[in-house]
C-alpha cells in the first residue's frame, strides 16, 4: 500500500556522478517499521553502503530526511534530520537542524532525499516540486553561507529555501557544519565536509504541494492539546519565561549554579564570570525573537553588536553551546567577541562546539608547554585570548599551518602532533558537548553510548539534572523518584538514559524538537502515541509498546552500523578528565564520574552482553533485525542468552 | 461602502516568523497542510529577523461588487463571505482584490473569521494576531 497521510510517500534519489535523479516510493512497511527522520535513515544508510567505505568518498550517500510529523504543525516540527557516516568520527554521522528547510522539502512532495556520487564540478541541487535541476555553481565555490544563501535565493526566489557549506566544508574540514536558512545548522560530526567531497555547494528547494491528514476530526483535537500544552498547560510559562525569553543561553546561569559550567577546557563547572555571558547580557544585543517553522516555543534571537571591535557583527543565536564553546571553555568573558565568533564559525560552516572544544585543546596545550609558539606561528595561545581565538579560527579554515592539522578535529589532532591526549576531549572522535559528567553523572554515561561520540542530543536527560520528581515517579516508579532525581548519583541512570535515547530516537524520527521532549519534559511516549495515527492512519502507531519497540530498533541498529565500521564497547569510555580529576571548585566540587555501573545497568537494559559489548543475537530477533544479525555475523561472534 | 468588519491584524513587533497562523488556516478551510493554500500569509525576513509584509483579506469588500454572480456578500457583523451555490469560478474577485488576499484553490476562497472565530488568532500563542 502506498503512503498517502503524513508522508508524501516518495523518495528522491540524485546521483551527481551520473547528473541523474528518480524517485522512488516509500513503502508502508518501512514507515511503519522506521518511522522516518533517523529511524528511516539508518535503514536506507545501513542497505547502501558496506562497512569500512571512506565518508568523503561518492561511495558515501548524504541522506536529507524528514518525518511523518514534519510540516503538519505538530510541535516544534520545523526540524529535519541529516545523515551520512561522518568523516570526524568514521562511524554514524547524524545531525538535525531547524528552521524552514525541511518542511518545504515536504511541501515539496518528498519524505526523504538521498544525495549519491560525487560531481566533478561545483554544483546545487535545485528542487522545486517535481523539477530537479543539478546547478552549476563554479561561482559560488568559496563563498560563504550568507553570500551563497543570498547568491541562489536572488537568482531562484526569496521563496526558496536553501541549505549549504561554506569555505569549512569545501576545506574537507572534519567538522565542517551545513548552514540551514542562514542561522540554523547541522552542526555536528561533520556532515558539511561529505557535501564539500560531492563538490555539492547547496540543496535549494520550494514546494507547494500539501501534507495530507487521515483523520482531520481526530488530528484537530491532537492540535488543541498542543495549543493548549503551549498556552495555558503547567508547562507553557516556564517555556516561555526560558526558552522564550532568552533562547537556550538562560542556560549559562542555571548550569553554573549546579556546578556544570564546562570551563577552561572542562577543567571545571564553575566560573565566577559567567554573569557576563548570561541570556541577560545577551538580551542587550538583541535585534529581534524569531522562530522555526511550526514552533509555538520560539527560541530563536538575531544578535547585532553595533559598536566596539566587532562592529558589524549580526547573525543568529549565539546558543548555549556556542556560548559555552567559544566563552567559558576558552576564559572569554567578552559576550561580543562570543558573538563575532559564533558569526564567524556559521559563515564559514564551522561546528562551534567542535571548533571551541579544539581551540580549548590548543590553549591548554600551550599553557602545558606542549604546543610551541613558533608551532603557531608567533600566536601566543593564553586563555581569555579573543585574538588567539579568532586567528586559529581562520588558520583551520584555510588549512594554514597548525589550522592543517586542528582541522582534523582533537583525535587526529593529538595523534598527529604525538602530544596532549588527555587534553583532547572526545569520545569517539566527537569533541564534547557543554555538560560535564561530574556534575551530572548521566552525562557521562550520555557521552559515552551516544552512536555519534560525545553528544548530548541522543539521550540527555533533565529528570534528574532539575530533580523533577512527579515526572520520575510517573516514568520510574515511586521507589525509584529519590535516586532518579539525584544528579550525582549513578544509580539508576541506565534506566533513565536508556528511555531517554528511546525517546529521542523517535523524536528524531518523526520529527520533533527536543524543546518539548527534553526539556520542558511536555511530551512523552503517549502524546507520540496519540499523534501519529489520525495523521498518518498506521493504527501501529497508537500503541506505546510498538512505539517503545520501533526506539529500540532504531538504536540498536545505529549501534550495529558502528559495530560494523569495527567500533564497539572499547570506544565507550570518557576522557580522564571527567573519571579521575575530581571537579576543583564549584557547587560539584570534588565529584568524579563512575562509569562502569551505569554502563552495567544500561547495557542490562539494552539487552546487551556486558563483556563483549554486542547485542544478544535474541535482541536483534526481537527487534526484527535479522538482516543486522546475519551481516554482524561475519564479523562477530554473536552472544545467545540461552546457550543451546 | 458604508459597513466596515473587523479584520485580522498583525502586530509585527511580536510576529516570530513561525507560520503557525499559516498552518492552522490551511488546516481549517483545507483539512490539509499547505502554506500556499492559506488564506492568512506573513512574510519573515528570518536572515535580518522582521516581518516584511502581511497579507490577509480585510473584508474591504471591493469583490462584493465585482463578483457578477452576485456569490459574495456581507453576512452578520459585516464580513464578507461567498455563497458556494451561485459563485461561478470566474475569478473576478481574485482580480479585483487589492490586498491579494483570495487563495483559489479550485474555487475562490477567502477569510471568513472563521465564524467570528479565527483560528490563526487563537493559534497565536505569542499575541501578535488579534481581531480589530
Amino acid at each position: 500500500m502506498s503512503l498517502k497521510w503524513g508522508y508524501t510517500g516518495k523518495i528522491l534519489y540524485v546521483d551527481l556522478s551520473k547528473s541523474k535523479y528518480w524517485v522512488e516510493e516509500l513503502k508502508e512497511s518501512l514507515a511503519k517499521t522506521y518511522v522516518g527522520g533517523s529511524g528511516l535513515a539508518a535503514y536506507i544508510l545501513w542497505n547502501l553502503v558496506d562497512g569500512g567505505v571512506d565518508p568523503l568518498s561518492p561511495e558515501n550517500p548524504l541522506i536529507i530526511a524528514t518525518g511523518p510529523a514534519t510540516g503538519a504543525l505538530a510541535p516544534s516540527a520545523g526540524r529535519f534530520a541529516l545523515v551520512s557516516k561522518s568523516p570526524l568520527t568514521n562511524i554514524w554521522g547524524e545531525s538535525h537542524a531547524g528552521g524552514f528547510f525541511g518542511p518545504e522539502v515536504k511541501y515539496a512532495g518528498y519524505d526523504v532525499v538521498v544525495v549519491l556520487g560525487k560531481s566533478s564540478t561545483p554544483v546545487s541541487l535545485v528542487i522545486d516540486d517535481g523539477n530537479v535541476e543539478i546547478y552549476r555553481s563554479t561561482g559560488l565555490w568559496g563563498l560563504n553561507t550568507r553570500d551563497t544563501t543570498n547568491e541562489l535565493r536572488s537568482r531562484f526566489g526569496k521563496d526558496y529555501h536553501v541549505m549549504c557549506i561554506g569555505p569549512a566544508g569545501e576545506e574537507l574540514v572534519r567538522f565542517a557544519s551545513v548552514i540551514v536558512d542562514y542561522y540554523r545548522a547541522f552542526g555536528r560530526t561533520g556532515l558539511g565536509a561529505v557535501m564539500g567531497s560531492k563538490r555539492l555547494k547547496a540543496v535549494v528547494v520550494r514546494g507547494s504541494k500539501s501534507v495530507e491528514v487521515y483523520d482531520p476530526d481526530k488530528y484537530l483535537e491532537v492540535l488543541e492539546d498542543i495549543l493548549w500544552r503551549n498556552s495555558e498547560g503547567p508547562w507553557a510559562l516556564p517555556a516561555q519565561m526560558s526558552l522564550g525569553r532568552y533562547g537556550t543561553p538562560s542556560l549559562v546561569t542555571a548550569m553554573n549554579a549546579i556546578g556544570r559550567l564546562p570551563t577552561k577546557n572542562h577543567w571545571t563547572g564553575f566560573w565566577g564570570r559567567a554573569d557576563k555571558l548570561s541570556g541577560d547580557e545577551l538580551l542587550k544585543y538583541r535585534v529581534s525573537r524569531g522562530s522555526c517553522f511550526s514552533c509555538m516555543i520560539m527560541c530563536k534571537h538575531v544578535t547585532k553588536v553595533s559598536n566596539g571591535r566587532y562592529e558589524g557583527t549580526f547573525s543568529g543565536g549565539p546558543e548555549y553551546e556556542s556560548i559555552v564553546a567559544l566563552g567559558s571553555n576558552l576564559l572569554i568573558d567578552n559576550i561580543e567577541a562570543v558573538i563575532y565568533m559564533n558569526q564567524l564559525c556559521n559563515l564559514y560552516g564551522l561546528d562551534t562546539i567542535s571548533t571551541g572544544k579544539v581551540l580549548s585543546y590548543v590553549f591548554e596545550c600551550y599553557e602545558k608547554g606542549l604546543i610551541s609558539k613558533e608551532e603557531l606561528g608567533g600566536l601566543e595561545a593564553l586563555w581569555g585570548s579573543e585574538e588567539a581565538a579568532i586567528t586559529l579560527i581562520n588558520m583551520i579554515v584555510r588549512r594554514e599551518g597548525i589550522g592543517n592539522i586542528l582541522a582534523e578535529g582533537v583525535r587526529r589532532a593529538s595523534e598527529v602532533l604525538g602530544r596532549g591526549y588527555e587534553y583532547a576531549l572526545h569520545v569517539k572522535g566527537l569533541e564534547v558537548s557543554a555538560q560535564d559528567p561530574r556534575g551530572h553523572k548521566s552525562v557521562g554515561l550520555t557521552w559515552a553510548i551516544s552512536v555519534r561520540g560525545a553528544d548530548h542530543l541522543r539521550s540527555l536527560t533533565t529528570v534528574d539534572e532539575l530533580g523533577y520528581r512527579d515526572i520520575a515517579a510517573e516514568r520510574f516508579g515511586v521507589d525509584k523518584v529519590d535516586d532518579v532525581c539525584d544528579r550525582l548519583s549513578e544509580k539508576y541512570k541506565g534506566l533513565i538514559v536508556k528511555d531517554q535515547e528511546d525517546l529521542f530516537a523517535l523524536v528524531d524520527s518523526i520529527i520533533m524538537c527536543k524543546y518539548g521532549t527534553m526539556w520542558p519534559p511536555m511530551y512523552y511516549f503517549d502524546f507520540i502515541a496519540k499523534l501519529l495515527p489520525p495523521l498518518t492512519g498506521i493504527k501501529e502507531f497508537g500503541d506505546v509498546k510498538n512505539l517503545r519497540l520501533i526506539a529500540e530498533r532504531i538504536v540498536n541498529l545505529k549501534r550495529c552500523f558502528n559495530l560494523r565500521e569495527g567500533v564497539g564497547k572499547e570506544s565507550e569510555v570518557l576522557p580522564k578528565r571527567f573519571t579521575e580529576e575530581p571537579m576543583p571548585t564549584g557547587p560539584s566540587k570534588g565529584q568524579v564520574c563512575n562509569l562502569e555501573p551505569m554502563l552495567r545497568e544500561y547495557y542490562m537494559y539494552r539487552g546487551w552482553d556486558y563483556e563483549s559489548g554486542l547485542p544478544y543475537e535474541e535482541t536483534l530477533e526481537r527487534l526484527g533485525l535479522d538482516y543486522v544479525a546475519n551481516e554482524l555475523k561475519k564479523k562477530y561472534v554473536l552472544p545467545r542468552l540461552k546457550h543451546g | 461602502m458604508g459597513i466596515q468588519s473587523k479584520y485580522v491584524s498583525v502586530n509585527p513587533k511580536l510576529c516570530t516568523g513561525c507560520s503557525v497562523c499559516e498552518l492552522i488556516c490551511s488546516f481549517t478551510k483545507f483539512r490539509r497542510f499547505n502554506p500556499k493554500e492559506s488564506l492568512i500569509k506573513i512574510n519573515y525576513n528570518y536572515e535580518l529577523g522582521y516581518l516584511e509584509g502581511f497579507r490577509v483579506c480585510t473584508q474591504c469588500g471591493l469583490c462584493v461588487n465585482s463578483c457578477p454572480t452576485g456569490a459574495i456578500y456581507r453576512g452578520d457583523g459585516g464580513i464578507v463571505l461567498i455563497d458556494y451555490s451561485r459563485c461561478s469560478s470566474c475569478l473576478s474577485c481574485v482580480n479585483v482584490c487589492p490586498n491579494s488576499a483570495i487563495v483559489v484553490s479550485g474555487k475562490p476562497y477567502k477569510c471568513d473569521l472563521c465564524s467570528g472565530n479565527p483560528q490563526c488568532v487563537r493559534y497565536c500563542v505569542r499575541g501578535a494576531l488579534n481581531v480589530s
